[in-house]
């Protein structure tokens, strides 16, 4: 695998602060982004930009007018259309040199299991802790580290799964807090962040094989203005991922 | 012998309660509902009228969360940290 003039002038920036042998790991790499909402929308904007092989992109939903102040892959015009496909094609006008799977299903055990093993990295951009709790569990069976975030408000989170090393998602929520009866507060520019920051950690696991918040959690609070970290232990009783050693 | 514990909330719970950290003394193997009363703002957010905790908030005693310990009844020792927060569900 090499990379073609078009794309050395594309990366070039990037080329210059990690090389050309790095950029070959980024084009060889698989990743799953669960969910195309606030999260996923920056997730994959700069996963494709970044140069990518391949994104799966898994979501069910249909864009409605109250995603628009968030999910910034999408134009007014997209509404009532599958997002997952929208996604795709705006990504793929993107950057043509990645390749976009999209799939219109809502994830569950069967659909996480048979997605997880086929890729390198997953990303939860998620809207709901039953289902991160699905994906944790796949990842973790399959030892297939997952990046984590979640928003509401001006605040958000996120986390770095590493099967057998760190805490897994399992670990800090064991069970989902009960629904809610109304759609959650998000502040459009907090899943913003905290996907650009997801994003990141995908790039530093794929070129370096590691992320920054392995074992810590990073909170952040927009309307402080302050990001904090938690550091996290395994719990040697969690039922998802204590086995691993 | 008196334990010194000391407490750190996140996110919306700074902005509700209007601090980041306290520290709290109890006595030595005080258990983790008794260090929660002494902030009582705290003990309302997090405790339910059955006097349980609320299950979308996430507490952790020194990293581990406490239903992986002994709940509410989590001994609590001199030194120990707590760390509350709800996190966001959201996307």
């Amino acid at each position: 695998m090499s990379l073609s003039d078009s794309e050395r002038e594309r990366y070039d920036r990037q080329l210059r602060v990690w090389g050309k042998e790095a950029q070959l790991k980024l084009k060889k790499a698989k990743v799953l982004i669960v969910g195309v909402g606030g999260l996923g929308s920056p997730v994959a904007i700069y996963l494709t930009a970044a140069g990518i092989g391949k994104l799966v992109l898994v979501d069910d939903g249909v864009l409605e007018l109250s995603n628009m102040n968030r999910q910034i892959l999408y134009t007014t015009e997209d509404l009532g259309k599958p997002k997952v496909y929208v996604a795709a094609e705006r990504l793929r006008k993107l950057n043509p040199n990645v390749e976009i799977e999209a799939i219109k299903a809502r994830l569950d055990e069967e659909l996480a299991y048979k997605l997880v093993k086929d890729v390198d990295v997953v990303v939860d951009a998620l809207d709901n802790w039953e289902t991160r709790l699905i994906l944790n569990k796949a990842c973790v069976e399959n030892r297939k580290p997952l990046v984590h975030a979640g928003v509401e408000g001006w605040y958000g989170q996120l986390m770095t799964v590493i099967p057998g090393k760190t805490p897994c998602l399992n670990c800090i929520m064991p069970a989902p807090p009960p629904p809610r009866e109304t759609p959650l507060p998000i502040v459009p520019t907090t899943p913003g962040v905290l996907g650009v920051l997801e994003a990141n950690e995908v790039i530093k696991l794929v070129i370096e094989g590691r992320s920054s918040f392995e074992g810590r959690m990073l909170v952040y609070d927009g309307l402080r203005g302050e990001f904090s970290t938690i550091e996290l232990k395994r719990n040697p009783n969690c039922p998802v991922c204590s086995k691993l050693g | 012998m008196v334990a010194r514990v000391k407490i750190s909330i996140y996110s919306s719970l700074r902005e509700e309660l209007g601090w980041k950290e306290k520290e709290v003394l109890v006595e030595d193997n005080a258990t983790l509902m008794e260090v929660l009363k002494k902030e009582p703002s705290l003990y309302e957010r997090l405790v339910n009228e059955k006097e349980q905790l609320r299950s979308d908030y996430m507490i952790l005693v020194n990293g581990i969360h406490l239903q992986f310990k002994d709940g509410t009844r989590t001994r609590i020792r001199d030194g120990d940290e707590i760390a509350i927060f709800p996190p966001g569900g959201g996307g």
